[in-house]
């Protein structure tokens, strides 16, 4: 067993510890993370990136948006009741998720602004390489010269 | 000559011009005014502007029946009996010869004549003229009764002009001496002045005899198996009746040995009372067999030898002739010189002998013969006359043949050997100046022979199918006429000179000292019309003839293929450009550098390769690009993630401060 998978095992189970805790001191707290940070959560189990990146970038994105619900909470000092309350409101919920999916698609969209810029490159090289062949075939003849001095010769041969 | 008589235009100025010409600023010519033959040459009216007295008249010689090689050196003969020749002269471009006008009517019309007569009035001043030519080192060659001409009364006769015409080639055969009458007209060379006394013997005997029947040029065999079994004399004046002092006279101006005749001197105070006697040929008691003939002199033994060379060869090998011609003849050097002939011959297994060695077992039998070469009988000194017969049209004046055989005997060193074996003088010189032709002009196939006629006779036309009637005889004539009204045919192996045009041109340039061009016409390089535009060139350059506009247009359209070696279009074009310009400048130099230029061409033909080579590589680019797909690589993914984390901090810290702030 290597140190890092002992160190995995150890970190899990001080999470364990640090969830129980929670559970039972901030239970409003954890309602509110568990149910606004659901879709990282579930990202965590499906996210097949390494180091789990996707969820690492989606992370701030989500963190932006419990930022608001949670300075709510703080003010009513945690109560479960405004947890819930918070939550029942459509609207909380939604823009959290909506913000892990807003990480997700600004990924995307980079990549394919990424994407289409290497396609422009590509194809300006390709125009490039066309304009470049047309001139060529414009400005030389490609069969071999017909009177080429051989041929010359012959015929003066016969003279 | 004037440079703008070059221009196609005044060319047609000139043209209008043309019937009159002036020969050196006193004689007028009337081209108009045609005037009956003299001594077989078209005759013009002309004019002294200089002495309204002077009767003359303009000879103008075809072009295949040129004036002789010497024709200038002749002009200088003078002699009260002869019509003088005062001018030959070519800048006109055309050979005109001005000479006196006949006297009276020629002796062909006036027939009766009595011995005392024709030796006062005939022999003495044609053998004073003759005597005047011997002097000069030439010989007349063109005695006969239309060339001589009586004044009447008891004025002595005037001989025409030998000079407009090629030695001997319009004599009848009653004419000429045996060494003549065995060659084709045109083989007949100039011969001796002792070939002349003979002509002259011959016109006497043809007076006397009442002029009758003369005979054509080309003479047959018969008549010449004839003359050589019984004698000339006999065969020509055995029928007269003669007073035996001109008999004797007679018989000995027409001896068959050239050295038996006598010279113009001994017949200058010729009279009734002077004798002379003819030595006979030696003869055999017994005759020998050559074939089915029986011979009894040297001289008909080489006759009937050359045409029947395997029975000769048998004799020589087996001694019989070297018995015969010691023990019959006494002529014991003789025999002695055919002994080695016969050792010679038997080393070969052959029964008929080599052309070079049946050439010389004649020279040594008869010395006095022509150079006999494979049936062909001819003199060196008429190759060049050999070379202009061949090119005539239907050749009846050389056989097909007559070329090879005179390539073959010049390669072969027959010309050489038979200038040592003969007896008449200036075969030697004669065959160094054909092998310094041969050498010069590169005349190495039969095909080229046509370049020796203008290599030995300066005064020579042009020959070209297309301006042979225009007596062409200098080549700035040629120049003007090709860039006037000559029109080209098209032809795929001529461009725009024919074979004649280029050697005449070469030849002429080659007297001028652009020797080294021969090389090009036998065919090292390019096309036919770049050959003529660069040998054009030149010409253009060497006789400074100005623009030659109408030369630029007609070569023009032809250099087009040639443009074709360029590969870069933009160069084509550019060179286009340039050729059509120079072409408007009648610039032929300019057009043949545009047109060939080496070093262009072989650049061009790298920088092709460097684009081909670019070509390869962009069409390789291409295709793998084609084959690639746009795809997202994992470093640009990561590079995306942390974008978009950074964003998504920067949003978290947004909405922070936003709370903080509300």
């Amino acid at each position: 067993m290597t140190v890092a998978a002992r160190m995995g095992h150890s970190m899990k189970w001080v999470h364990g510890l640090a969830c129980g805790a929670a559970l039972a001191w901030l239970p409003g707290y954890l309602l509110l993370a568990v149910v606004l940070f659901l879709p990282l959560i579930v990202a965590y189990f499906f996210d097949r990136s390494q180091n789990q990146a996707l969820v690492r970038m989606m992370l701030p994105y989500e963190f932006a948006a419990a930022i608001s619900p949670m300075y709510q909470l703080w003010l009513s000092e945690g109560s479960v009741d405004t947890a819930l309350r918070l939550l029942t409101d459509p609207v909380v919920p939604i823009t959290a998720w909506l913000s892990a999916g807003l990480g997700w698609f600004v990924l995307e969209a980079a990549l394919l602004v990424a994407k289409l810029s290497k396609q422009y490159s590509f194809n300006k090289e390709k125009n490039e390489i066309t304009r470049r062949l047309k001139e060529i075939a414009d400005e030389w003849d490609h069969d071999p010269p017909p009177s080429e001095v051989g041929g010359a010769k012959s015929e003066l041969g016969r003279r | 000559m004037a440079e703008d008589d070059f221009s196609p235009d005044t060319g047609d100025g000139r043209s209008a011009d043309s019937d009159r010409i002036t020969v050196e600023d006193r004689y007028v010519i009337d081209a108009t005014r045609r005037l009956p033959d003299l001594a077989g040459c078209p005759a013009y009216a002309v004019k002294d502007a200089l002495s309204a007295q002077a009767t003359l008249v303009a000879l103008a010689p075809p072009a295949f029946q040129p004036a002789r090689a010497e024709a200038s050196q002749m002009a200088r003969v003078r002699s009260p009996h002869l019509l003088a020749a005062h001018a030959v002269d070519e800048a006109s471009g055309s050979i005109w010869i001005i000479c006196d006008a006949p006297n009276g009517a020629p002796l062909s019309q006036n027939t009766g004549w009595s011995e005392s007569a024709l030796l006062e009035r005939v022999i003495q001043p044609i053998a004073a003229v003759l005597h005047a030519y011997n002097a000069a080192g030439i010989t007349h060659r063109a005695i006969r009764p239309d060339n001589v001409f009586d004044p009447g009364g008891r004025a002595p006769v005037k001989l025409g002009p030998g000079l407009a015409a090629p030695p001997a080639f319009l004599q009848p055969g009653q004419f000429e001496p045996l060494s003549s009458l065995l060659c084709s007209p045109a083989a007949r060379g100039a011969g001796t002045i002792a070939d002349d006394v003979f002509s002259l013997g011959a016109l006497s005997v043809w007076l006397l005899g009442g002029g009758s029947g003369l005979q054509s040029p080309t003479h047959p065999d018969t008549n010449i198996e004839e003359r050589i079994l019984r004698g000339s004399f006999d065969v020509l004046a055995g029928h007269l009746s003669l007073s035996p002092e001109v008999a004797g006279l007679l018989a000995a101006m027409l001896a068959d040995d050239p050295d038996a005749r006598p010279a113009p001197a001994d017949l200058l105070n010729v009279s009734e009372r002077k004798a002379f006697t003819a030595r006979k040929q030696v003869s055999a008691d017994a005759p020998i067999r050559v074939g089915s003939a029986q011979v009894r002199t040297t001289r008909a033994l080489a006759w009937h030898g050359a045409r029947n060379p395997i029975a000769l060869a048998n004799l020589v090998r087996r001694g019989v002739i070297e018995r015969w011609l010691t023990h019959e003849l006494g002529l014991t050097a003789v025999a002695a010189r055919m002994t080695a002939i016969g050792k010679e011959l038997t080393m070969t297994e052959d029964a008929a002998p080599s052309p070079s060695v049946l050439m010389e077992i004649i020279a040594v039998l008869d010395p006095s013969l022509p150079l006999h070469w494979q049936g062909e009988w001819f003199w060196i000194d008429a190759i060049g006359m050999i070379a202009t017969a061949s090119l005539m049209s239907g050749g009846v004046q050389a056989g097909p043949e007559f070329p090879r055989l005179i390539l073959e005997a010049a390669q072969a060193g027959g010309l050489l050997r038979f200038a040592q074996a003969t007896s008449i003088t200036g075969q030697n010189i004669a065959a160094q100046t054909v092998h310094a032709a041969l050498h010069n002009g590169r005349v190495e196939r039969v095909a080229d022979i046509g370049r020796l006629t203008y290599l030995l006779n300066p005064g020579q036309s042009c020959l070209s199918p297309d301006c042979a009637g225009k007596r062409l005889s200098a080549a700035w004539a040629l120049l003007q006429w090709l860039n006037g009204e000559f029109t080209p045919t098209t032809s795929g192996t001529r461009g725009l000179l024919d074979r004649q045009m280029t050697a005449f041109l070469l030849a002429r340039g080659d007297r001028s000292g652009l020797i080294e061009q021969f090389g090009n016409e036998s065919g090292d390089g390019y096309l036919p019309w770049l050959k003529d535009l660069a040998l054009l060139a030149q010409m253009q350059s060497r006789y400074q003839t100005g623009p030659l506009l109408g030369v630029a247009r007609k070569i023009l359209p032809h250099l087009t293929p040639s443009l074709k070696l360029w590969r870069n279009r933009t160069t084509r074009t550019r060179r286009g450009e340039e050729l059509a310009a120079a072409a408007e400048s009648g610039d032929l130099a300019r057009m043949a550098e545009v047109v060939v230029d080496p070093r262009s061409v072989a650049k061009d033909r790298s920088d092709w390769l460097v684009a081909q080579n670019e070509m390869r590589r962009l069409t390789q680019e291409q295709i793998a690009l084609g084959k690639k797909l746009p795809d997202v690589s994992p470093t640009l993914r990561a590079e995306m993630l942390q974008v978009a984390t950074a964003l998504g901090a920067l949003a978290a810290i947004g909405s922070l401060c936003l709370e903080v702030i509300s």
